[in-house]
């Protein structure tokens, strides 16, 4: 039994295939111009390097975004649900998902069994997700890997006041033009994020263990500094962070396909 | 006297030279990480256009966000009481300006002897600025000087779902990957652009006779539009809107217009 989870989100599209045994193959790509161009590719890529084709998928569920659109999935279920079931099934021990992905940030309560209890979410503004680490990095010349490489090695990050991505890209340049050091203003723009994600935290009781997940979760500077602010430590996943999404989904479809036995 | 004003914003560095009289030079550049070099060579460019010699500039005032960055400064002020200044200068019946700037729309009101009464600036959030028209326009591939032309051929304006700059950048793209036409995103943006504005009008309590500034102001159909939801009067300066704040910090410059220091010095909300 091969299944497959397919995650496009609003930066990135991720595949993950799985057999009763465990990974199979996984990969993560840029999204396409549409949503169906991105599945298909990341599919494929996915499946090449599992070296299968489209007909050995017993079974598929896709999530994120664009998870309607896709041609090849037979069911769908939100990302909430993805997150929540991907990293219990990776970490048994955790209580709270923190999601910061390209165009949101999602924090996700779980209970004992992987079931998602309760959810907050900001979609209306991009403070706080990855698009906007994007554009701050971006201002700064840098490339993300540069930014939360060099954030780490600084202790004393430039204060960004501002809420709004914009302004807080007018507040960096500022900065730069005033000479700062790059590793400070690094440092502050990782802070800037992380200071959106834990207030965002604020508004929901957060349990331990807690898990970061999604893109921004591979930013060791942004990492570091919602630990500070936040105020507690985060327990690694032994599954790339990014692609839990499609992990979950992958679950959600070998569930469907055990509880439902075919003709 | 032979006076110059330095304007920083967001976007673009405005210079221009006057001699109390009229405008003499003038001179824009994008801003970049050297404005020292770009504020020096604008300031030669105005002043070679305005016939002066180098030492014939007897006082330089800066205005904008960047203001307290120009080392030649004598001093800086809010770019609300500098459009204040030119406004009133120019038609003396407008008791509102709105400069639709790069990231700020600011809004000041003038009494009947031309002082600045009271700002209202968008402080959270850059929805509806000239920074989030740019974005689009630049996503949908239209200069912006087209920007007008192609936004009049839409039939069926586009209406965000987000009302984030920086999310609504990507809706877009994501539109027009479904055949959405560039002229409806275009003229949708207008309109929000425009709405943001009525909204900071309202708040404002803006009294006719509005006048529109800033960059966003060389786009006829932003002041369309709004003349449309405010249903009020606005008008446009016989200037060139975006230069609008460095000429006025240049004719503050001149000195003896100053009357009352207080309502001059009036701080920016924002920064």
């Amino acid at each position: 039994m091969i299944v497959a989870g397919c995650d496009v989100g609003s930066l990135t599209a991720k595949a993950f295939i799985m057999n009763e045994k465990g990974k199979i193959a996984g990969e993560i790509i840029r999204v396409r111009s549409t949503t169906i161009d991105s599945a298909t590719e990341v599919m494929e890529k996915a499946l090449a390097s599992a070296k299968l084709r489209f007909s050995d998928l017993d079974y598929c569920c896709s999530t994120g975004y664009g998870r309607y659109e896709i041609p090849f999935a037979q069911m769908n279920m939100s990302e909430i649900s993805c997150h929540g079931l991907g990293a219990f099934r990776a970490d048994q021990s955790i209580r709270t998902i923190i999601d910061i992905g390209g165009q949101d940030c999602k924090i996700i309560l779980i209970d004992a069994e992987g079931n998602v209890l309760d959810f907050i979410m900001n979609d209306k503004c991009a403070a706080g997700t990855g698009r906007s680490l994007e554009i701050l990095a971006k201002t700064i010349g840098l490339d993300l890997e540069e930014l939360g490489d060099l954030a780490i090695k600084s202790k004393k990050p430039i204060n960004i006041t501002n809420k709004c991505s914009i302004f807080m890209e007018l507040e960096v340049l500022n900065n730069l033009y005033t000479r700062k050091k790059l590793k400070h203003i690094a440092c502050g723009i990782a802070d800037a994020v992380a200071k959106r994600v834990a207030y965002l935290a604020k508004a929901i009781d957060i349990e331990d263990n807690i898990c970061i997940t999604g893109g921004v979760s591979k930013n060791p500077g942004v990492v570091r500094q919602l630990a500070y602010h936040m105020n507690s430590s985060f327990t690694s996943l032994p599954v790339d962070p990014q692609i839990i999404g499609a992990f979950g989904a992958a679950f959600y479809a070998m569930q469907k396909l055990t509880m439902e036995p075919g003709p | 006297m032979i006076t110059a004003g330095v304007d920083i914003g967001t976007r673009f560095i405005k210079v221009c030279v006057t001699d109390g009289e009229s405008l003499r030079g003038s001179a824009c550049e994008e801003m970049g990480p050297h404005f020292d070099a770009i504020v020096r060579s604008l300031l030669k460019e105005a002043r070679v256009q305005a016939q002066v010699g180098r030492w014939e500039i007897k006082k330089i005032i800066a205005t904008g966000f960047g203001g307290h960055l120009v080392k030649k400064a004598a001093f800086t002020l809010g770019e609300a009481a500098c459009t204040a200044k030119a406004t009133f200068f120019f038609d003396r019946d407008v008791r509102t300006a709105i400069d639709l700037g790069g990231l700020f729309i600011t809004i000041a009101t003038i009494d009947e002897n031309g002082f600045l009464e009271t700002t209202h600036i968008n402080e959270r959030c850059a929805a509806g600025s000239g920074k989030f028209l740019e974005m689009v326009a630049e996503a949908v591939g239209v200069p912006f000087d087209m920007i007008s032309s192609c936004a009049a051929k839409s039939c069926q304006p586009y209406s965000f779902s987000s009302s984030c700059a920086v999310l609504a950048e990507s809706e877009i793209i994501s539109q027009i990957n479904t055949g959405m036409k560039p002229s409806d995103v275009l003229a949708g943006v207008i309109r929000a652009v425009a709405s943001k504005a009525a909204s900071l009008i309202d708040g404002a309590g803006a009294k006719d006779r509005i006048a529109l500034i800033g960059g966003l102001s060389k786009i006829p159909a932003i002041k369309d539009t709004l003349t449309k939801l405010t249903g009020k009067q606005i008008t446009t300066l016989p200037i060139d809107g975006q230069l609008v704040a460095a000429f006025g910090a240049a004719l503050i410059a001149q000195g003896k217009i100053i009357q009352k220091k207080r309502s001059i010095f009036a701080k920016r909300g924002a920064a």
